[in-house]
């Protein structure tokens, strides 16, 4: 069970987090973005052996969505954000 | 009482306290033990060969092994309430009065009817089942049943576990699996360098392969570490206690057994499920013994040679008074030494080396037989071993020996790791040419394998293995400490036509995996689990490398290429009560419980769980079925009024300068212009464009707004709102909380609904002008803030009333006394899901995650001038193509019918099938203001066939029910009721 060191609340087991998916997936503008574009914003996910960006939920504790760079073979985590501090 | 324990010996047992004599019941029968025995060694001191049959032939087996490898002896025990079958004998301490059973047979293992199956043994391969009983598919049921019943472990247990169990949790900065010298000697140098130490030990002695032999140095080398162990106050010692799992980042469970020596205290609890997470851990798990491969290997009387004298040094307990021994290094002899030590008469020491050396010349000299280049070829005797077929095989053509009578075949192949935990620490493997085993390859994690786990077989290396791990300073290079012997356990010729078993608790052959091989399987994954081969309570720890190698051979492959099966936590089967803990009964699950549960109890409420909560189904004052009751509670909603509570749907309060906008792109209509005091019912998307959940907003404030949201999707639909404040759109000044346990709601709806809300609320305006449908009034109550909100679900007039969780119980209370004299009743979930059925209105059923708002009726609500979550989805080409299944209603030919569950729509129900499917019913009820079934459906183009006649079926349950496509909304189409 991966061990998630929240920036807020410290090292937390997996089970308090919600997985939220591939963290490098940008929102298209709707308005100008073809069909091509925009399902592949839903639909279309890279599957990378080794390092990832992830978005996760710290729902049992501080409701932070985290980016969490995780090694897809090792599980070793690198450095763990709020989104909202890099977009603020 | 010696005299019933034909086979203790005097010398070793240094487990048991053989001052003490006492018995417990084996099979009905009363057997003698010493404290400290095993039910393995107290049945092997009584003589006891047969201890339990084989799984699919019913063999008869004995016990084979001295620890969790123990493929045969398993065993019930306890009766009732206590009844826990499948345990290992040899790893289960015998307890005064404790009553075991063998299993697995009938009428019992000595006298096992379904043993006739093993006469037909030729008929029944690998994959026969699969083969047999496939066809025709109506029979499989019945075959099944059947099969179960003939092939399979202990008796399920009939009542609730009386048992105790309980989860720990712990930290440590190494954890140690295994006790014996390598282990013992990590943990001592871990603990002497201040670390915090767990170590975990199997047994209930420490130890290891130590106490499997007399070794002077070495035993002291054991009696001082402990001591210093124990001093140690930085060092857990958990005997009786396994690693069984390897998760990520260093977290590993244990499974301790507590055991009782002289009765459990009170309320102690039988297991333990340790979670510790460890920064790191030492795998000295030690190796497993490997048998020879001949003919009627499983026979009662055959053993691993080391496990044999384990039993002599641990137990003072011998396997064979006239043991044969076999093996291809030079531990044979020191076993055999063992054995007369302990007065048996050995046959013979059968060696497949052709020439030994002096440990062999030496026992020779001593006037035992010893035979060189030579092998077993098969066993003799059914119920226990009588004698050994011994063949030549140094020579250019095997021959026969002798016939050599003995009452045990003692054998061995060496070693191989134990590499469970390894392997699930994802660590990779390679092999040991020299040992002929796989080894581990790397230290997954900084995780290290030391001695008999990593192929160090020597008391010296396994110590300084120890030694440098517990200082964490890294392991000297490993080089094989054996030249490879001329024969592998499993490359050795067939000279008889008997079984050789590779897995004996699946009766898994060495033909069976020859059988896979040329029926095209190559991989081992496959080979396994056509077969069965180690998918027993052993978990293929004896039966992994030989079937690997067996079919590396058979395909003519490299072993190195065919690979090791996948190794899976838990490393030894843990019962179910550990992993339950004391979540079970009423700890099961949370139960949450709105304001009102006790006034729901005391009033008779049957409950269903929606979510976590539970919520009242019906009253049994009602109706005496459920059937009757919302029948009953939906007439009065209709005709007087009714009361709900509605406390668990969600609600979230948004505040913010940039709350409306926000909304606006969370909801598919506007909701930034509501009127404060306003509510607008609205949808939610998923991006893709699917309905996620729905549910009515109110503008509270300038900057402010209370959401609801369904029962079951607040959670969810709360951390959708995060995601797209945080990660969406994060510039925008919103504040989000949940508030669902801060209110208590009811809904009173039906025509006397605006009569009780003026009892309740005396003098305060409620006409319509007041508080018009949608509209929001603030007050007081019980001096405390009170929010009424004109809304309804059933399609009445109908208020939802709303007031601090505290003050629910007497917000209930004080509407059930003013409803009696309205004759509004309390109703349950029942009767609202048949009321909003009448009202076409949807639910989880009918946004299953699949439809789209105009899916169901809703594309009104969708504003697509602006943007919000999955709107930019609803016009991709695959939303407006013909076909999509739309929401309609059905009515039946017979008013009354009953619909099937899961019951699909067909445009027939004669002629040829399958019959293609319309659609499906989502939701259906007895609507008692129109006196018939009604029901909610998803049909392709389903708004085109208004009108149209149907067939509602179920093939699986054979019914079909003919029908009518009608308009969704069944009554009040105008919504003039809503508005009264
Ligand atoms: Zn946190």
């Amino acid at each position: 069970m991966l061990l998630i060191p929240c920036p807020h609340c410290g090292p937390r087991p997996e089970t308090e987090f919600v997985y939220g998916g591939d963290a490098r997936v940008k929102r298209p503008d709707p308005e100008n973005s073809t069909d091509e574009q925009w399902t592949s914003y839903i639909y279309a996910r890279d599957n990378p052996k080794g390092q990832h960006q992830e978005l996760w939920l710290h729902n049992a504790g501080c409701h932070l969505w985290l980016i969490v760079e995780r090694d897809t073979v090792s599980h070793a985590i690198g450095s763990v954000r709020a989104v909202r501090e890099g977009q603020q | 009482m010696t005299t019933s324990q034909p086979n203790r010996t005097t010398l070793g047992g240094r487990l048991i306290d053989r001052t003490q004599i006492k018995n417990f019941q084996f099979d009905g029968r009363s057997i003698p033990f010493h404290p400290g025995d095993s039910i393995a060694s107290a049945l092997l001191a009584s003589g006891r060969s047969v201890v339990g049959r084989s799984f699919k032939l019913h063999r008869p087996r004995g016990v084979y092994a001295l620890g969790a490898d123990e493929p045969n002896a398993l065993v019930t025990t306890g009766s009732g309430p206590t009844l826990t079958p499948n345990q290992r004998a040899t790893i289960i301490p015998v307890e005064a009065g404790m009553r075991v059973a063998g299993q697995n047979a009938w009428p019992n293992v000595q006298v096992d009817l379904f043993g006739l199956l093993d006469r037909v043994r030729p008929l029944l391969p690998a994959g026969f089942y699969y083969k047999t009983f496939m066809w025709p598919p109506s029979q499989w049921l019945r075959y099944e049943r059947q099969i179960r019943k003939m092939a399979g472990l202990g008796p399920p247990p009939t009542e609730a576990d009386s048992a105790k169990y309980a989860h720990r949790n712990a930290h440590a900065d190494v954890l140690i699996a295994g006790g014996g010298p390598a282990g013992l000697s990590a943990a001592l140098a871990a603990g002497e360098a201040g670390q915090d130490v767990i170590l975990a030990a199997s047994g209930q002695a420490l130890g290891g392969g130590l106490l499997n032999q007399y070794h002077q140095a070495q035993d002291a080398w054991l009696a001082e570490t402990i001591t210093k162990l124990k001093a140690l106050p930085n060092v857990r010692i958990m005997t009786m206690t396994t690693v069984v799992g390897a998760y990520e980042h260093n977290l590993f469970t244990l499974s301790e057994r507590v055991v009782m020596r002289d009765g459990r205290m009170e309320g102690q609890p039988e297991e333990r499920f340790w979670q510790v997470r460890s920064q790191r851990l030492i795998i000295a798990t030690g190796g497993i013994e490997r048998p020879l491969l001949f003919g009627d290997n499983d026979r009662p009387g055959v053993m691993l040679a080391g496990a044999a004298s384990g039993y002599i040094w641990r137990f003072g307990v011998l396997a064979g008074r006239s043991p044969i021994i076999a093996g291809a290094d030079d531990r044979i002899y020191k076993i055999a030494r063992d054995f007369i030590d302990a007065g048996a008469n050995v046959r013979a020491v059968i060696d497949l080396r052709d020439d030994p050396g002096a440990m062999a010349d030496l026992l020779a000299a001593d006037g035992v037989r010893v035979e060189r280049g030579a092998m077993i070829v098969r066993a003799h005797g059914r119920h226990k071993v009588r004698a050994a077929e011994v063949w030549r095989i140094s020579e250019a053509k095997p021959r026969l020996l002798e016939l050599i009578s003995a009452d045990a075949i003692l054998t061995t192949g060496g070693f191989g790791p134990a590499l469970q935990l390894h392997a699930q620490a994802r660590g990779k493997l390679s092999w040991d040419s020299g040992l002929r085993a796989f080894v581990p390859a790397d230290n997954p994690d900084g995780n290290v394998s030391i001695g008999g786990a990593r192929g160090s077989f020597n008391f010296e290396l396994a110590i300084s293995e120890g030694a440098n791990a517990g200082r964490d300073e890294p392991l000297p290079t490993l080089c094989s400490q054996q030249a490879p012997s001329v024969h592998a356990p499993w490359d050795l010729p067939r000279l008889s036509k008997r079984p050789r078993f590779v897995d004996f608790q699946n009766d898994v052959a060495d033909k069976d995996i020859e059988l896979a091989a040329r029926e095209g399987y190559r991989s081992i994954e496959h080979v396994k689990r056509y077969t069965t081969l180690g998918m027993g309570t052993d978990q293929g720890r004896a039966a992994g490398p030989m079937g690997l190698a067996l079919l590396a051979a058979a395909i003519g492959q490299e072993i190195t290429k065919t690979g090791v099966t996948t190794f899976r936590p838990p490393t030894t089967p843990v019962t179910f009560g550990a992993v339950a803990g004391a979540t079970k009964g009423e700890l099961g699950h949370a139960i949450r419980r709105t304001a009102a549960d006790g006034w729901h109890a005391a009033q008779g409420a049957s409950f269903i769980d929606a979510g976590l909560w539970r919520r009242p189904r019906f009253y049994k004052a009602n109706g005496a079925t459920v059937g009757e009751a919302y029948r009953a509670e939906a007439k009065a909603v209709r005709e007087k009024g009714g009361m709900i509570d509605v406390s668990t749907l969600g609600k979230i309060d948004v505040q913010g300068p940039d709350a409306g906008i926000f909304l606006d792109k969370l909801y598919t209509n506007r909701i930034s212009n509501l009127r404060l005091g306003r509510g607008r019912y609205g949808l939610m998307l998923r991006e893709d464009g699917r309905i996620f959940d729905d549910g009515v907003v109110f503008r509270t404030g300038e900057d402010r707004f209370h959401l609801s949201c369904t029962t079951g999707g607040a959670s969810a639909v709360y951390q959708h709102i995060e995601y797209a404040l945080q990660v969406l759109w994060p510039s925008l000044e919103v504040y989000v909380t949940p508030v669902t346990e801060e209110w208590f709601a009811v809904a009173v709806s039906g025509p006397r609904a605006r009569d009780l809300l003026t009892a309740l609320l005396p003098g305060l305006d409620v006409t319509n002008s007041a508080l018009p449908l949608m509209g929001m009034l603030e007050t007081t109550l019980f001096d405390q803030r009170l929010l009424v909100m004109r809304i309804s679900y059933s399609g009445e007039l109908s208020y939802e009333i709303n007031i601090s969780a505290d003050w629910g119980a007497a917000l209930w209370r004080r509407l059930s006394e003013l409803a009696s004299d309205l004759e509004i009743i309390a109703y349950g979930t029942e009767a609202m899901g048949a009321l909003r059925i009448e009202k076409g209105h949807i639910t989880h059923a009918e946004a299953d995650g699949r439809t789209t708002p105009d899916d169901v009726g809703l594309g009104s609500l969708v504003d697509k001038k602006k943007d919000a979550i999955g709107v930019r989805s609803l016009s991709l080409p695959v939303f407006s193509e013909a076909g999509r299944k739309q929401l309609v209603g059905l009515v039946v030919d017979d008013g009354a019918a009953t619909l099937p569950i899961g019951a699909q729509i067909t445009v027939d129900d004669q002629g040829a099938t399958p019959r293609p499917s319309l659609g499906h019913v989502t939701s259906w009820a007895y609507s008692s203001e129109l006196q018939r079934t009604i029901a909610l459906a998803l049909i392709k183009d389903g708004k085109r066939l208004i009108g149209e006649r149907i067939f509602i079926v179920s093939p699986v349950m054979g019914e079909s029910v003919a029908g009518k496509v009608v308009d969704p909304v069944f009554i009040d189409k105008e919504g003039s009721r809503l508005r009264a």
